[in-house]
């Protein structure tokens, strides 16, 4: 068996990073995919918080690369899903613990036994992202609608172009479809027409999943979530299902929904 | 060009013959492109002696256009000059004769400049720099850098900063298809895209072009006869 390693990067912080790694990895879980999420931030760990695991870390990332631990000690058996796991960085050191040929090793071991290996990039361009790509077989870029997350993501691109890691896919964290309606965001084409990449999903921004995110609960569990459901449908196409792009509806007004009646 | 010295000397000169203009820099002699030397050297001869006190000590500049001039023919013309009284000057400052220099840009030697293409989109943090004309066949997008001693074309929308002749070349220009650029530099001037409509794309699509006129950059489409007019052979 041969899992798929990918990995989440964004270049901005902020954007959603590790809420769309755990969200995507339980979703994964919840189709009985075995599945690894692999914390690459040191130092500023997050992941296991968002997972609700904080409490179980005995032994981290950096433990393993350095060979103090064996890898399967290191793992932490998710409370919901017997097939997920997380392996959490460590808080109390630096990115340069880690090499890129020590990730690259470490993923090659984890992709004997799982299905998917997601790596939660941490934001920037430097020692921690090259750790977090180098053992990466496809990339998934999280940005949100604005014009400086955009620059960010479009230089990562540009990145992983240089590392030949090929064609990474696009999800757009965060639209707000009243701003854009008003014209105060950028819309989907806008984005598109920037980065043109394939777009692995569109994540409307929902209140849902702050306080998921705070208890501990990825929202794609949640069937009543519109956050939810669109990381249901990046899972989908994940696994190369053909999966709508959710209609980011908002209320057109009386006005324009007759405007659209005439012209059809 | 003052008045007074422009009406002293044209009514004085027959038409097709040698001119003199008067600009803030000093006098320029102006030799028509055909015709005999000799003759013209006989007529500048001529003014010079009708009114010795106005040249004596005037800066002169000489243009020949397309006239090569010989080593004689070049001593005998300095020679009439500085018994005059005049100071030959090498060159003058004014448009007409940047015009010429433009000229002789466009021709053969323009296209002999090395270029280099760029087949990708030129994304955030990426840097092109060439001695010669780069050609993107892609996008370029904002936060790249495409500089270029010569000109720069780009298949697609130009986004980022471009730097076109950048070796101090004004008569360097920049060619997309869509032009909004964070900042356009030609030689030393530069521009920044109006701060309105940042956040929305343009819609619209069709070449454009950036070049320096009147010391701005100025930026218009490309309209079907746009090299007709800037090649009048």
């Amino acid at each position: 068996m041969s899992g798929r390693v990918i990995v989440v990067t964004s270049g901005k912080g902020g954007v959603g990073k590790t809420t769309t790694t755990a969200n995507i990895g339980t979703g994964l879980a919840l189709r009985g995919r075995k599945v690894v999420l692999i914390d690459a931030d040191i130092g500023l760990r997050n992941l296991d918080v968002v997972m609700g695991l904080e409490n179980r870390i005995v032994y981290d990332l950096v433990n393993v690369v350095e060979k103090t631990c064996k890898t399967k000690q290191a793992l932490i058996k998710d409370k919901r899903f017997d097939s997920l796991f997380l392996l959490p960085a460590a808080q109390t050191r630096e990115k340069t613990a880690v090499k890129p040929e020590q990730m690259r090793e470490l993923c090659a071991e984890l992709r004997q036994e799982f299905d998917y290996i997601l790596i939660d990039c941490p934001a920037g361009i430097e020692q921690g992202f090259k750790n977090a790509i180098a053992g990466a077989d496809e990339a998934v870029i999280v940005t949100t609608p604005d014009v400086s997350a955009v620059r960010d993501a479009d230089r990562i691109i540009g990145l992983l172009q240089a590392h030949e890691i090929p064609a990474p896919r696009l999800i757009i964290n965060r639209v707000r479809p009243q701003m854009i309606k008003k014209g105060d965001m950028m819309d989907i084409d806008d984005v598109n027409d920037i980065l043109a990449i394939e777009l692995l999903g569109v994540v409307p921004d929902d209140e849902a999943v702050i306080v998921s995110t705070n208890r501990g609960e990825p929202s794609v569990m949640e069937s009543g979530s519109k956050a939810g459901s669109a990381f249901r449908n990046i899972v989908a196409r994940i696994e190369g299902e053909e999966a709508p792009f959710m209609s980011l509806d908002y209320d057109l007004g009386i006005f324009e929904k007759i405007r659209r009646l005439i012209k059809k | 060009m003052t008045d007074a010295a422009k009406s002293r000397q044209d009514s004085s000169s027959n038409s097709p013959g040698i001119v003199f203009k008067g600009y803030k820099s000093g006098l320029t002699l102006i030799i028509p492109e055909t015709g005999s030397f000799e003759t013209y050297l006989d007529e500048l001869r001529n003014h010079l002696d009708q009114a010795k006190d106005f040249f004596k000590g005037a800066k002169l500049a000489i243009k020949t256009g397309n006239r090569q001039l010989c080593e004689e023919e070049r001593f005998f013309l300095l020679q009439i000059i500085e018994e005059a009284g005049m100071v030959v000057q090498p060159t003058v400052n004014e448009p007409e004769t940047s015009k010429k220099v433009k000229k002789k840009g466009a021709s053969p030697q323009g296209m002999l400049i090395p270029s280099v293409t760029v087949r990708k989109t030129v994304r955030s943090g990426q840097r092109i720099e060439y001695e010669g004309n780069i050609l993107v066949m892609g996008d370029v997008n904002p936060g790249a850098e495409i500089i270029a001693a010569g000109d720069i074309v780009v298949l697609g929308k130009l986004r980022g900063t471009a730097h076109a002749g950048a070796n101090g070349n004004r008569q360097a220009e920049i060619f997309a298809f869509q032009i909004k650029p964070v900042q356009i530099r030609i030689a030393e001037v530069y521009t920044r895209a109006p701060e309105k409509e940042r956040l929305k794309d343009k819609r619209y699509f069709s070449p454009e072009v950036a070049m320096i006129r009147d010391d701005r950059i100025v930026v218009e489409k490309v309209t079907p006869n746009y090299f007709n007019q800037k090649y009048k052979y």
